[in-house]
């Protein structure tokens, strides 16, 4: 899964790991793990990071090609 | 990542009561260090403190606990296989292995928030190890399997039962959970079975909790945090009796010194103190031989003993009991030895003073009971008890009887004295 969450993060005003971690109520590990591609979060928490950046889920997370060949 | 929060404090406190405690000597400094190190998921798990810890964490925590199982079982198994390969006994390894596997699929079960159908399933495994039990006792035989599959179809037919009517069934296991506490007199934790408690009564417990939850909350009408609270509370309490049978069994321990220990190698026989050994040896402080396998037959204490029996002496080098290798006829009683192990015991003198009867046998005019799985288990212990002078202490009635003109029923336990008068009738209340 490919994330632009690194991206949008410095779009909105070059947020720190931290900052952002303390929006969403998640550790500033758990925002470098989702930036490193190692986590994928929950429904709940893409949703709420979504809305602090200001964007939508789709924007912030798209699957890569595959990701698409896993669900076959 | 370390989260410097009171979490993590309340385990540095414990860590440091455990350090001062080790320095001290004080072997319950290992608990407080398990404790200090599994207190963050288990609190996580509980659900008492996820604001401490956020969903990737959590994840991290089940896969490593998840991981942690695995590690666990297999190093027992391999633990146990080796001390088997030693001579030595691996019991206490083949329990940590069943309360493992037992521990990780009821909890699986509980989790998959059909609480009516989780009731129902653990009731039936419960009954396929009590089937499994009785077929050891019995032994493949017609009968054994006849029973064995009575055993699971009672168990099978009460879970479907209890799926119908939740409430009832809950009622009716939580009494037989007491009754069964009662009846094992397992509050006496030196003497319980820590398998009996973690293999029968709490499953029993934890299927009527899934079955009240599943007739209060339906699928969805509990909130999570009760449910966490009512499954939480289970699992302390399963703890809590653990920690404390594991607390009285170490300050047994500590007032009856084990001394030191043995393993001959597979096959090797060793002649300690005039008695052909095999296997694990255990001596007392004093030096004198307190356990061995007898290597071939040998007589001791008058009492002709098959090879394979593991015999037990006290300090003065008197057998006090033994696991008798096959059934065997002791001063005239016909005692158990195969199956899962029957304690025989001995009075200093060389008497019998504890039996398990293969067959109804009438002693000293009284018609006493056999062994058997469900007599045991719904009208308590059947060992015979003898006084020193070979006169019988306490049986369990094999049939209807009457005793200085009171009649007893079938099953009823009588007492008498060790001049043969009738000193107390009980129903099979009498401590194994």
């Amino acid at each position: 899964m490919k994330t632009n969450l690194r991206k949008y993060r410095f779009e909105r005003g070059e947020l720190s790991q931290q900052q952002l971690a303390d929006m969403v109520r998640v550790s500033r590990q758990t925002i470098v793990s989702i930036e490193r591609g190692d986590y994928s979060p929950s429904v709940k928490l893409a949703l709420l990071l979504a809305h602090k950046l200001d964007t939508s889920v789709e924007q912030l997370f798209q699957l890569e090609e595959g990701d698409y060949d896993q669900s076959r | 990542m370390i989260n410097r929060d009171k979490i993590f404090w309340f385990a540095c406190a414990l860590s440091a009561a455990g350090l001062a405690l080790a320095l001290l000597g004080y072997d319950v400094a290992l608990l407080l260090f398990v404790a200090a190190y599994l207190l963050r998921p288990a609190l996580h798990e509980f659900g008492v403190a996820r604001q401490y810890a956020d969903e990737r964490q959590l994840t991290i925590h089940a896969r490593s606990g998840n991981i942690a199982l695995i590690i666990v079982v297999l190093a027992a198994v391999g633990l146990a296989l080796w001390r088997v390969a030693r001579g030595e006994q691996p019991e206490d390894l083949y329990m940590l292995i069943a309360v493992a596997l037992a521990a990780r699929a009821i909890t699986g079960l509980v989790m998959n928030g059909d609480y009516r159908r989780a009731g129902a399933v653990i009731l039936g495994a419960v009954g396929l190890f009590a089937a499994a039990f009785v077929l050891m006792d019995i032994g493949l035989s017609v009968t054994g399997i006849l029973v064995a599959l009575a055993i699971v179809g009672v168990f099978l037919g009460f879970g479907w039962l209890g799926r119908r009517f939740p409430l009832t069934g809950a009622v009716i296991l939580l009494l037989f959970a007491l009754v069964a506490v009662a009846r094992f007199g397992l509050l006496d934790f030196r003497s319980a079975s820590l398998g009996v408690w973690l293999l029968l009564i709490a499953p029993l417990v934890i299927a009527a909790t899934c079955l009240l939850v599943g007739r209060f909350g339906g699928d969805d009408g509990i909130s999570p945090r009760t449910r966490t609270i009512v499954f939480g509370t289970l699992a302390f309490g399963a703890a809590v009796i653990v920690t404390i049978s594991l607390l009285m069994a170490a300050d047994h321990d500590r007032r009856n010194p084990p001394g030191s220990s043995a393993a001959l190698p597979e096959g090797e026989v060793r002649d300690v103190q005039g008695i052909p050994c095999t296997g694990q040896l255990e001596y007392y402080p004093n030096g004198s031989l307190k356990f061995c396998t007898l290597a071939r037959e040998d007589t001791l204490s008058g009492q002709p003993l098959a090879a394979g029996t593991m015999v037990h002496f006290d300090e003065q080098g008197f057998v006090d009991w033994c696991f008798l290798q096959e059934n065997t006829r002791i001063q005239g009683h016909f005692c158990r030895g195969e199956g899962h192990g029957f304690q025989t015991g001995f009075h200093p003198n060389g008497q019998i003073e504890l039996a398990w009867l293969v067959e109804e046998e009438e002693i000293d005019g009284v018609p006493c009971a056999k062994f058997s799985f469900f007599s045991d288990v719904l009208g308590g212990p059947s060992g015979v008890h003898f006084h020193e002078n070979g006169r019988l202490k306490s049986c369990k009635l094999s049939r209807q009887f009457t005793i200085e003109e009171r009649t007893f029923e079938k099953g009823d336990r009588v007492q008498f004295d060790s001049e043969g008068r009738l000193v107390v009738e009980t129903t099979a209340t009498a401590a194994r």
